[in-house]
């Protein structure tokens, strides 16, 4: 079983890739308000949004990992594809991160995103109601870091442990996304841009180690548990 | 009826009672966007954009709650109390959370249906909104019951999933139909009016205030706001949008220039002549919003294919219940929905305006103006092209290259009589002769102050014979200008000087005047073939298209621009008998000429198309205009014409096809109605992407270009425009 512990610190480590696609959402979010508390408050609740919907998503993949398992013959073992895949959504994040592989464009600029309407509308009001709504939508958003996690939490085969999965991600990436949120501005350019380095070979390590955790035991009957086989839980 | 957010037109009839403020909308998705965009914020009053939001949390949790419920239903667990309880309390946690979603997402749906039945008209929103109220009241029902299964599920989703995807069509529409207000957001908002007797001080005035004989001033880097003259020393103005000349222009004072332009260079003031909604850009933006909202035949019957779409639907969805009873209420129920949703008569309603609107506002931008959808699908089933030899094929540089006069004393009378009768016609060899009155300055010229006057006021009575010339009976006195024949026809002679000198000219083109029955004198003019006709018949012909010029000029020369063209060319025609010869054209058939001179010919013609009419485009009659001076768009327009013709077919057949394997599928059962929901707005969107990539694959030349970027492209213009003519050319 994957130790929770474990995703929590997964999650803080990635999330400093967060601040790429995300940290102007945060800091969008915090220059409508004037108080550095109001700052945090409104922060705070947008976790809280973007948490709700991991959650949520970690409930219905667990749900899909379990019907998945159920139709599929028992030779398939589903968790190890599920943890293949997962792993490699994280390799692929980093990668692109650090630029040395590239993201394919959708045609020639989607000109019905409908992404930047909504999101847009959210982040600039005032009203709790629509920090917590931009905060659910932002979930929602394409991240190969919450997809990777999300192939970990299929792979759980429970509604329960996937949302507990998605919760306990979505828990470590609040520091970093907060720090964000209030002082954006603090770090250099130059920091910034090492940082992000930093965690996108985070990402690909620990895509890496889904990876092989998968491989270890995809050659096992899928009713077998696989935390006899993992060679790195004891 | 235009719809106020994407400006497509709607089912509505112009005339429809009660609807002359009210905001009205072609479809759901456009009201839902309209609100959504347009949303104010007032206090208490949540905005849509929040409303959305909040329903589709919701959503999300009757979601999850579903998905707990379905978990126990694969795994047969046992039938514990507590399980059962929690079961219970999990269903009316569903019941609980679906009603706002019920109620934030509905409205607009009640009042689509609400609108469309107050007009008569019964569409599918009406459909939608039944079934899913249907679906909500059949699973509270059954839960308090407890007679069978529960389907908040499929409510929920079906209203986010038709929401968003009726918001995602509303703004590809929108995008679609982009060019057009990309034109209009090329006026400012506000002008400056200078100080004259009523109005004290330099104002800043929105620019609807702005009336006939302000004087306004605009900057550098500005556009013109409304027509107007000139009012300051030489300024250099970029009149692309109207006239599609992209060669800066220099204006003198004294002479008019279009709103719209771009002010390259300096400061200018300028004396207006029209408010902004007249000005020749309001004009031409009212041309296109014509166009792109006339009923041409392919869209009445697409009209008329719809119109009987809905019954159908409601056959299929009785026919679904009926078929389907025997399984289950519910299921019976759930069928009828998914045939309801993924019905889409929206798709088949915009396969063909949207290409038609996305096509002309194309075209607009790239300075051809297709006056009717029609003009397009006739344009691309020509066959064959006529095109009249003055002024289209030949360029606007007909100069005066001689002037024989039989006798000298006589010179005085001649351009006297030469500039009034010249004066009086916009034909292109008229213009040309009046220029080079003007030009030349004779010293007669200065003795015609005093007769002027005179002549201003017999104009009228000047006699334009299409084809021939220009007449004139002054106390008695027949007066003429116009070709030998004509001259013969009035009974003139023709001395045998003059006819020598005709056949040694016979490669330029002639006007003879002549008064008291005799011609007295006649003006040579040169004729050049405007520099792009080669490559433009080249295409042509790759086409496989006839081509045929057609003129009223003599034989010889007819035959000397057959030669150098290799165009089989006919002359010595009158209109009638060019009109005559369209009809004998392989058809479709267009005729490419003069709007003004060529009027008979080109009605004649499927498609007439019209050079050069870029300062008023109201008046002309024909099918297309081409804005700008040159016939270098004519392939690419029917290139576009084609292309539009293959994206409508296919936006068709894909609608019909979609429609008919779909209802296909939820009438016999096997069609999840969330799937369904999904699944049409995917057929929209193709329809949509279809329509967009015409626009895409052609290109435009028209950007609205930055202010800075042009002025600080030109560097110096010395181009300069031959001194325009005065008399009836601007106005």
């Amino acid at each position: 079983m994957i130790e929770l512990p474990l995703i929590f610190a997964a999650g803080f480590l990635g999330s400093s890739h967060c601040i790429g696609m995300c940290g102007p959402f945060a800091l969008l979010l915090g220059s409508s308000s004037s108080t550095w508390n109001s700052n945090l408050s409104r922060q705070l609740l947008y976790s809280v949004g973007r948490i709700f919907t991991y959650t949520m998503l970690g409930a219905a993949v667990g749900f899909g990992g379990m019907r998945f398992s159920a139709m599929a013959p028992s030779l398939i073992n589903v968790p190890a594809i599920l943890s293949i895949v997962a792993g490699l959504f994280l390799i692929y994040q980093g990668l692109a991160t650090l630029g040395l592989v590239r993201f394919p464009t959708v045609g020639k600029g989607s000109s019905t995103c409908l992404a930047g309407g909504l999101l847009a509308g959210f982040l600039r009001s005032t009203r709790r109601s629509d920090v917590f709504l931009a905060g659910l939508f932002t979930g929602f958003m394409p991240c190969g870091l919450v997809y990777g996690f999300l192939g970990m939490a299929a792979s759980t085969q429970s509604m329960a442990m996937g949302a507990c999965v998605m919760l306990v991600f979505g828990f470590g990436t609040v520091p970093i996304m907060v720090a964000t949120g209030i002082g954006g501005n603090l770090l250099s350019l130059a920091k910034r841009k090492q940082l992000l380095r930093f965690a996108a070979c985070c990402l690909v390590l620990a895509g890496l180690i889904t990876v092989v955790r998968g491989a270890s035991f995809i050659g096992l009957a899928s009713t077998q548990s696989p935390a006899e086989a993992c060679p790195l839980c004891p | 009826m235009a719809c106020t957010f994407c400006g497509l037109p709607t089912p509505l009839p112009r005339d429809a009672p009660d609807v002359d403020d009210a905001d009205v909308y072609c479809c759901l998705g456009c009201r839902i966007a309209a609100g959504i965009m347009g949303g104010e914020e007032t206090a208490g009053n949540r905005s849509v954009l929040t409303r959305l939001g909040l329903a589709v949390f919701f959503a999300m949790n009757v979601m999850v709650f579903t998905m707990v419920l379905w978990s126990w239903n694969i795994h047969d667990i046992q039938e514990d109390s507590q399980v059962l309880a929690f079961r219970e309390l999990l269903r009316y946690a569903c019941l609980l959370f679906s009603t706002p979603v019920l109620i934030l997402l509905g409205g607009p749906l009640v009042e689509s249906s609400w609108e469309s039945c107050r007009h008569g008209r019964f569409t599918t929103d009406v459909l939608l909104l039944l079934g899913v109220c249907a679906a909500f009241a059949y699973s509270a029902v059954s839960l308090v019951y407890a007679i069978g299964d529960v389907y908040f599920e499929v409510v929920c989703m079906i209203l986010v999933a038709v929401t968003l995807g009726k918001w995602l069509e509303a703004t590809a529409k929108q995008k679609a139909t982009q060019a057009l207000r990309s034109l209009r957001q090329l006026l400012p908002d506000t002008v400056r009016r200078q100080a004259t007797g009523s109005h004290e001080t330099e104002a800043v005035i929105p620019i609807d205030a702005a009336q006939a004989g302000d004087t306004l001033r605009v900057l550098a880097g500005e556009r013109i706001p409304v027509d107007g003259i000139v009012a300051s020393p030489n300024c250099t103005v970029d009149e692309q949008v109207i006239t599609g000349e992209s060669i800066p222009q220099t204006k003198t004072q004294g002479q008019s220039i279009f709103g719209g332009s771009l002010n390259l260079n300096s400061e200018l003031y300028l004396r207006a002549t029209s408010c902004a909604a007249t000005g020749a850009i309001a004009r031409l933006m009212q041309e296109v919003e014509k166009s792109t909202a006339s009923q041409c035949r392919v869209v009445r019957s697409a009209d008329r294919l719809a119109a009987w779409f809905v019954p159908l639907i409601v056959f299929a969805a009785g026919y679904a219940i009926v078929q389907n009873a025997s399984v289950g209420g519910q299921q019976a129920l759930m069928s009828a929905l998914a045939v309801v949703l993924i019905a889409c008569p929206c798709a088949l309603g915009i396969a063909t305006p949207l290409a038609l609107w996305v096509a002309i506002t194309s075209a607009a931008q790239r300075g051809v103006l297709f006056r009717s959808g029609d003009a397009v699908i006739q344009l691309a089933r020509l066959r064959s092209i006529a095109f009249d030899k003055t002024g289209t094929i030949t360029g606007g540089d007909v100069r005066v290259v001689s002037t024989f006069l039989e006798q000298e004393s006589e010179r005085s009378s001649f351009f006297r009589i030469s500039k009034q009768l010249a004066a009086s016609s916009n034909h292109v060899l008229a213009k040309s002769i009046l220029a080079h009155l003007c030009i030349t300055q004779e010293p007669s010229a200065q003795d015609e102050a005093p007769a002027n006057q005179h002549s201003a006021h017999s104009q009228q009575q000047v006699c334009d014979v299409a084809g021939k010339g220009l007449k004139l009976s002054s106390d008695g006195v027949v007066q003429m200008l116009g070709s030998p024949a004509f001259a013969a026809e009035l009974g003139m002679q023709i001395s045998a000087e003059l006819t020598q000198t005709l056949e040694n000219n016979v490669r330029l083109a002639v006007a003879c005047v002549g008064w008291g029955g005799q011609v007295r004198g006649a003006f040579f003019l040169g004729e050049v073939l405007r520099p792009e006709t080669t490559d433009v018949f080249k295409q042509l012909n790759d086409r496989q298209l006839d081509l045929t010029i057609l003129t009223g000029d003599r034989p010889q020369r007819a035959l000397a621009m057959q030669r150098a063209t290799g165009v089989r060319t006919i002359g010595q025609l009158l209109p009638q008998e060019k009109a005559e010869h369209i009809r004998q054209l392989p058809h479709p058939t267009a005729m490419v000429g003069d709007g003004i001179n060529d009027a008979l010919a080109l009605t004649e013609a499927d498609v007439g198309i019209a050079l050069d009419c870029g300062t008023d485009v109201s008046r002309d009659i024909a099918d297309i205009c081409l804005l700008g001076n040159t016939l270098e768009n004519l392939p690419w327009a029917i290139e576009l014409a084609k292309q539009t013709q293959v994206t409508i077919r296919r936006n068709l057949v894909w609608a019909v096809s979609y429609n008919i394997v779909g209802i296909g599928f939820a009438a016999s059962g096997n069609l999840n109605p969330i799937i369904a929901a999904v699944a049409m707005v995917g057929s929209s969107l193709f329809v949509l992407t279809s329509s967009l990539r015409l626009a895409q694959s052609q290109g435009n030349i028209v950007d609205v270009p930055s202010a800075a970027a042009t002025v600080a492209a030109v560097p110096n213009p010395t181009t300069v425009r031959t001194p325009a003519v005065v008399a009836g050319s601007t106005e």
